[in-house]
């Protein structure tokens, strides 16, 4: 038996034997009315309109999605495409929160119209970033990565402002099946069954075009026309599921590599495999987490936890993808001549300025401010201590992207895009759920374990790639998606701890105290001078291992050093700022751009970069929406976002 | 009284100066609505638009400041209103250390691990009254609810079986928090000699959170908390399983008035009042 039907057994063993256990008990019920005759009792009931059509609806959503997967795989020639990888889950999420909260009244009319606009604005986004590069796989997820990150941070700040009037949408983002009667499965089935009709008629000019595109234009072919019909019942089966039934994590990934393992080698095999494997795969899970669910007081929501075992998978599926993207060696820079100083300095007294703007102008109610010396005196023992936070955040985040850019020779390396400051959440959070008044030294702790953590699971799956850098950036999507699981399942709980956890991902700068001011700047105050006395090692690492082997660096050991200053200056910054922000993306960038080639001036410069830019975020997120504040991480996502968008675009 | 936090000084003890006129900023909901009944204008507020939404009543007076999010108010703000002093929940202790930079803090918790919601609400009563001198507005407040749950007593018995009854709230069409025996509203009804149907576990705050599909059909009421979200209006028109409830098809099912489930006294009252209402209008 190949490994795919393997798979497929014990998928099928596992559903039949929790649905036998779901339903143990209304049956003698059901049978007695059936066979006596008259009327049905609640369990009966419950059992032929809840619990059957949420098989139903489980077996065409995991279809669909499982359909939808394996056209984006094909098209974009990408095994590791799928509607939650490009950004079009997240996409569609936002839209239904607007529809939700602007037009309640018609979310029942609006619902699907508005979550295929947003995934098809996210797809749209996601294939212009890449196109450039000919959409090559990583790429391609990189830009779906940066797109879900965008619209997650909105859709964060709607929460935010809203969690109580969005309750609804923290179960459905959570994905749960729940049926109250036939209608989720009637509305979606037409729909499923229309795209899947479509996708049958593309399975000929989809292989020729895949295979050969040259003699497909030949044959007097569209290729691109094919490409975006295929592409938009992608988007529309992706757009239905989610519309109806929430955010489904993997299956879209998951089932067309089933497919694969099953010997599924032509498209036309795969676009039936797949969508066999993805409604086993969705019903298993879902019938698994029903039976869990009699133990809890909490929600198991399907499509979190199909998420959280289904990134292990990618993190496995990474080792087999080949990237066609060479390594991106750090831009070779004509090396200037040695005095930066000077122009540190001016870097440096440009962000001071900006530190001291953002403590003595402010809003309150009664408008705008510049305040007069005594009101700064009065206002700085709440406001100094955000701006310096503010400042030592940025500058550690600065620091961790400046130190892992040049590691992995890899522009888009940076603590939030790998998933390290997800690690350190991960960690605070823990022990906040467990002890709400923990001190602050144990949090920076736990969050320096958590980033260390994720730092040392990286390694482990990039190893295998000898830490190939584009591998180690998907390793830190993977992961990145177990912590967004684990969130969703906070969210769909219900629990006042959510507003909490929502608040410390957005990143507000907000319970800066002094304490966290003096571990910040400590943090700094250690790390950056350590990064700058390993200067060399970072210069080194830019020709590449082996030369820098041959220079007579340790690569191991240097690595290993660098890995930590960074993982402990995300750790400093996330428990700062939140794990959300791409500053430490942009800074080392824009220092860059500056003229700071070197790593002994582009530390510092990044360093004096990333604090203004910080600063700068915490102050507007304070100060636009008075008397609502938006978190720092938050304000500085969205303009770092659209940077990012430029960079891969520019790539 | 473990959870009233007790730290340097008596938060319930008045100030030496200026007893009354002092100016109160109040953060958390539970003792924004308590303060209200008692007569004590707050100068700021978390949230307004919340507020006036999800707990209604008593009203916030006009001239009380939106300071923003309950969990983060604007502090810019908030000291433009030059608060005497804070009132808030110490649940989050950093969020109490970042308001103390202001003006000082006293924090009363209506809602810890294995406490009394019921309790703890008219300690926490008695605390705000003594601090800003209104002890003739608590025993009123105190009787109000002593008025409500008898009356729902009452209603209760008249309506025949009187329990056990569900309390649950609408999270969407399918799901619902069901508040337990440790919730303001189970206390109520556990005071008004009503059984609680749900005899699942609850978290801290308590309320379980479950599909609706999993209530046991054997009570004899379901309690809905409002307000009720669209989707779920529809459930209960169309689902076959939601109709084919025996509280259900008996017309069991009260839908009331927006109440605060993580509320104080008024809130407590409020959802005794309601109630028995809703049970009088049964006949």
């Amino acid at each position: 038996m190949p490994r795919g039907g393997r798979v497929a057994a014990v998928l099928l063993a596992v559903s039949l034997l929790s649905m036998v256990l779901n339903v143990n008990g209304a049956l003698p019920e059901l049978t007695s009315a059936f066979t006596r005759g008259g009327e049905a009792g609640v369990e009966a009931i419950r059992l032929l309109h809840g619990w059957a059509p949420r098989v139903v609806v489980a077996l065409i959503a995991g279809a669909a999605l499982g359909a939808a997967g394996a056209v984006l795989q094909q098209v974009l020639r990408n095994p590791i495409a799928s509607p939650l990888t490009l950004g079009v889950a997240a996409g569609a999420q936002f839209s239904l929160s607007i529809v939700t909260l602007f037009f309640p009244g018609m979310l029942a009319v609006l619902a699907e119209p508005a979550a295929m606009a947003g995934g098809a604005l996210a797809l749209a986004v996601v294939i212009a970033l890449a196109s450039r590069r000919g959409l090559d796989p990583v790429t391609v997820v990189l830009a779906g990565l940066v797109v879900s990150l965008y619209f997650a941070a909105l859709n964060a700040g709607l929460m935010l402002f809203f969690e109580l009037d969005l309750d609804a949408l923290a179960i459905w983002g959570a994905g749960a099946l729940s049926q109250h009667g036939w209608w989720d499965a009637a509305s979606l089935a037409p729909r499923v069954a229309a795209g899947l009709a479509v996708l049958a008629f593309m399975v000929r000019p989809l292989t020729i075009m895949t295979l050969q595109p040259d003699s497909a234009r030949a044959l007097g072919m569209n290729v691109g026309r094919t490409r975006l019909l295929a592409l938009a019942v992608a988007v529309y089966l992706t757009a239905a599921v989610i519309s109806e039934v929430g955010v489904i994590g993997f299956v879209g990934l998951a089932a067309p590599a089933v497919a694969r393992l099953a010997g599924a080698r032509t498209f036309g095999r795969r676009l039936v495999y797949a969508p066999a494997a993805g409604a086993l795969l969705l019903l298993a899970t879902d019938q698994l987490v029903q039976w869990l669910g009699n133990w809890t007081s909490t929600l198991l929501p399907t499509g979190a936890v199909t998420a959280l075992l289904g990134a292990p998978l990618l993190l496995w599926l990474l080792y087999r993808v080949r990237s066609g993207a060479p390594s991106q060696a750090a831009d070779a820079v004509a090396a200037r001549p040695a005095r930066f100083a000077g122009r540190v300095a001016a870097v440096a007294s440009a962000s001071a300025l900006v530190v001291i703007v953002a403590a003595v102008v402010g809003r309150d109610s009664e408008g705008w401010r510049i305040d007069a010396i005594s009101d700064v005196i009065e206002n700085f023992p709440w406001r100094l201590p955000r701006v310096l936070a503010a400042a030592s955040a940025g500058l550690l985040l600065a620091l961790a992207g400046t130190i892992l850019q040049r590691l992995m020779r890899n522009a888009m390396a940076s603590p939030e895009v790998m998933g390290i400051s997800g690690g350190a959440l991960a960690g605070i959070v823990a022990v906040v759920y467990f002890a709400p008044a923990a001190s602050y030294p144990l949090l920076s702790g736990a969050g320096t374990l958590g980033a260390l953590a994720t730092v040392v699971l990286l390694m482990a799956v990039a190893r295998r790639g000898a830490l190939a850098p584009e591998r180690l950036l998907l390793a830190g999507v993977a992961v990145k998606a177990v912590f967004d699981s684990l969130t969703w399942l906070v969210a769909a709980s219900g629990v006042p701890f959510w507003m909490r956890l929502l608040n410390w991902i957005s990143g507000s700068t907000y319970g800066a105290s002094w304490q966290a001011v003096v571990t910040g700047a400590l943090f700094a105050a250690v790390l950056l001078p350590a990064a700058l006395a390993a200067h060399r090692w970072l210069d080194l690492f830019a020709l590449g291992d082996a030369h820098a082997q041959a220079r007579g660096l340790d690569v191991r050991r240097a690595r290993m050093l660098l890995l930590l200053v960074a993982a402990g200056a995300t750790a400093a910054a996330t428990l700062l700022v939140g794990p959300l922000s791409f500053v430490g993306l942009m800074a080392p960038h824009l220092a860059r751009m500056l003229g700071f080639a070197r790593a002994r001036a582009q530390l510092p410069a990044a360093c004096a970069v990333g604090a203004a830019l910080m600063t700068f975020a915490d102050w507007l997120g304070r100060t636009v929406v008075t008397p609502g504040e938006i978190p720092a991480g938050l304000a500085a996502s969205c303009v770092g976002g659209l940077y990012f968008m430029y960079l891969l675009r520019r790539r | 009284m473990p959870s009233v936090a007790r730290s340097a000084a008596d938060p319930c003890e008045s100030p030496a100066a200026a007893p009354a006129g002092q100016r109160v900023a109040a953060v958390t909901w539970s003792l924004v609505e308590t303060l209200v009944a008692l007569g004590v204008e707050p100068v700021a507020v978390a949230d307004r638009r919340g507020y006036s939404k999800w707990v209604a009543h008593p009203p916030l007076p006009r001239d009380s400041v939106d300071v923003g999010r309950r969990i983060e108010p604007n502090l810019t703000v908030l000291a433009g209103t030059r608060p005497d002093v804070i009132v808030m929940s110490g649940l989050y202790a950093e969020l109490v250390r970042t308001l103390e930079r202001i003006a000082p803090v006293v924090t009363l918790d209506i809602y810890v691990p294995r406490g009394r919601p019921l309790d703890l609400a008219r300690e926490v009563t008695d605390c705000l009254a003594l601090r800003f001198s209104r002890q003739a507005d608590a025993a009123r407040l105190v009787g109000r609810l002593e008025t409500a749950t008898g009356s729902l007593a009452q209603a209760a018995r008249r309506s025949s079986p009187p329990g056990p009854a569900y309390i649950v709230a609408f999270r969407d069409a399918d799901h619902v928090r069901v508040y337990g025996e440790n919730s303001l509203f189970g206390e109520v009804l556990a005071r008004a000699g009503i059984d609680n149907a749900w005899r699942g576990k609850t978290n801290f705050w308590g309320f379980a959170s479950v599909e609706f599909t999993r209530l046991d059909e054997q009570a004899a009421h379901m309690v809905v908390i409002g307000p009720v979200p669209l989707d779920a209006a529809e459930m209960m028109d169309e689902s076959p399983i939601w109709r084919a409830l025996p509280v259900v098809r008996s017309g069991r099912v009260h839908r009331l008035a927006p109440v605060w489930s993580y509320g104080g006294l008024p809130s407590a009252t409020r959802f005794a009042a309601l109630l028995a209402s809703a049970l009088d209008d049964e006949h």
